[in-house]
């Protein structure tokens, strides 16, 4: 058979390799501080991105609301920290690493749920893991419509968000999220039992339709990521040393 | 509170469907009931009169006041509204705060509002389950619970989709006796009912819609 659980969008490069990736990306924009270094990180990441046609901007608009807040919010200390500039450089260091998170995630939704489930199976995950992983993302959206549910019954009796102070209104936010989380929790706990009873778990190994195999391709994106990683190491080590 | 639908129109074009012209109107502390089969297009006709969905065409009047521009707080504070799937309607975790949340938010003090909601739950025969966590619920406690949040802000009218669903006779009488008591109070109500009894006995008329369209 042949690798198809890859999607072409991702010119067709391994998960795993992907997530080597990511892993990498995500470690380097918690582990460096200034705005500065984190430049490097971010254009990996946005060129890798670019070159994968991962789907940054459907992201971008999806997470919309979270991204303007922490905008907002970020600007804001910058300008009434005592020091605007250095305020500035701190708030831009955290767009940064936020945007370098999101493109990393958007590598990864590049890819149907499956290919990923498999990709962290073959990684020796267990996977019971990688299925809670997959069955988290499918019940998001649902997530977000109970959300949104429950905002529209409190409007129905007549609660006027927009008449509300900010603090207020972010209480409330708070308030919801809890059944919302629930609700998701709910789902899950019911789709995963009706999976048990199928005998889902019941096997310590499971046979894949889609078993993933490393091309020659998948080796040189692999080789590619260890270099880029060494290369960032060298790079913060002596940009340390000079300065 | 009067209400006035003019020439509604409405269309789900992925499903095929469309509201046509619909027009009818209920009066202050009259009941009617919306019936028709399943997708006859009910639900969408409830949601365009509370105003959770916009009409493509036409207008909604409350009390002869053109609804258009309105918010949807707006609206609900004169209009309650039953999900027909009351789960969705529900947003605290607990029976007590579903009812004391929103009053507290709209400036209600605490002991007030606790004392409007235990008098509301004990007219639903739901006392007993005042400190129970509202997941746990069966439909019909959802569905009783999810109408005291309506009437706890006093509404002019209601508008309740498919409110008996998952009750049993005796909560079926305690709806239609809290129903009889808003009509006296001028509250109009409509609702959108399969239960050919419970719209014979508690509905002064009946407004059939087929396709879409009102027969
Ligand atoms: N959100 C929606 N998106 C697309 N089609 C819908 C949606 N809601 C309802 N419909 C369609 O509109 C029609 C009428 O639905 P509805 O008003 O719920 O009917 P009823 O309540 O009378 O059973 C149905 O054919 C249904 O499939
Ligand atoms: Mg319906």
């Amino acid at each position: 058979m042949k690798n198809n659980a890859v999607p072409k969008n991702n010119a067709q490069i391994d998960p795993r390799v992907t997530f080597l990736f990511v892993f990498l990306l995500s470690a380097a924009s918690v582990m460096l501080r200034d705005a500065l270094t984190l430049v490097p990180v971010l254009v990996s990441a946005a060129v890798a991105a670019g070159w994968a046609r991962a789907p940054f901007g459907t992201l971008l608009r999806r997470l919309r609301g979270l991204w303007a807040a922490l905008l907002a919010v970020t600007l804001f200390q910058a300008l009434f920290s005592g020091d605007v500039v250095s305020g500035l450089l701190t708030g831009a260091a955290v767009l940064e690493r936020l945007l370098v998170l999101m493109l990393g995630g958007s590598l990864l939704a590049g890819y149907p749920g499956h290919a990923l489930v498999q990709g962290m199976i073959q990684l020796r995950l267990p996977y019971q893991l990688a299925y809670m992983v997959s069955i988290g993302l499918r019940f998001l959206p649902r997530f977000r419509e109970s959300f949104q549910d429950s905002l529209t019954a409190m409007q129905l009796r007549g609660v006027d968000f927009r008449r509300m102070k900010l603090r207020r209104r972010f209480k409330v936010y708070a308030y919801l999220l809890m059944p919302a989380v629930v609700s998701g929790v709910n789902s899950a706990r019911k789709l995963s039992m009706a999976m048990e009873l199928r005998g889902f778990g019941a096997y310590p190994e499971r046979t894949a339709y889609l078993p993933l195999r490393m091309k020659e391709r998948d080796w040189l994106a692999f080789a590619a990521v260890l270099l880029w990683a060494a290369a960032l190491m060298a790079g913060q080590i002596l940009w340390r040393i000079y300065t | 509170m009067r209400i006035d639908a003019e020439n509604l129109s409405f269309a789900y074009p992925e499903a095929g469907f469309r509201l046509d012209g619909v027009s009818f109107y209920v009066e202050s502390g009259e009941s009617v009931a919306i019936t028709g089969r399943n997708g006859s297009g009910k639900t969408t006709l409830g949601k365009l009169l509370c105003g959770l969905l916009k009409p493509q065409g036409g207008r909604v009047l409350f009390d002869g006041e053109d609804t258009s521009g309105w918010s949807l707080p707006r609206r609900g504070k004169r209009i309650g509204y039953l999900f027909q799937e009351p789960s969705k309607q529900l947003f605290a975790p607990a029976v007590m705060e579903e009812l004391t949340f929103t009053q507290e938010l709209m400036g209600t003090p605490a002991d007030e509002a606790a004392r409007r909601a235990y008098e509301v739950l004990s007219r639903f025969d739901l006392s007993k389950l005042a400190s129970q966590g509202t997941y746990t619920l069966s439909r019909g406690e959802k569905q009783r619970l999810a109408i005291c949040g309506l009437l706890l802000h006093s509404p002019e009218a209601l508008v309740l989709d498919e409110p008996t669903t998952g009750l049993d006779k005796r909560r079926g009488e305690l709806l239609a006796e809290a129903i009889r008591e808003c009509l006296s109070g001028g509250v109009s109500v409509i609702m959108i009912s399969h239960d050919r009894e419970f719209v014979k006995n508690n509905a002064s008329r009946e407004i059939r819609l087929e396709d879409g369209k009102v027969v």
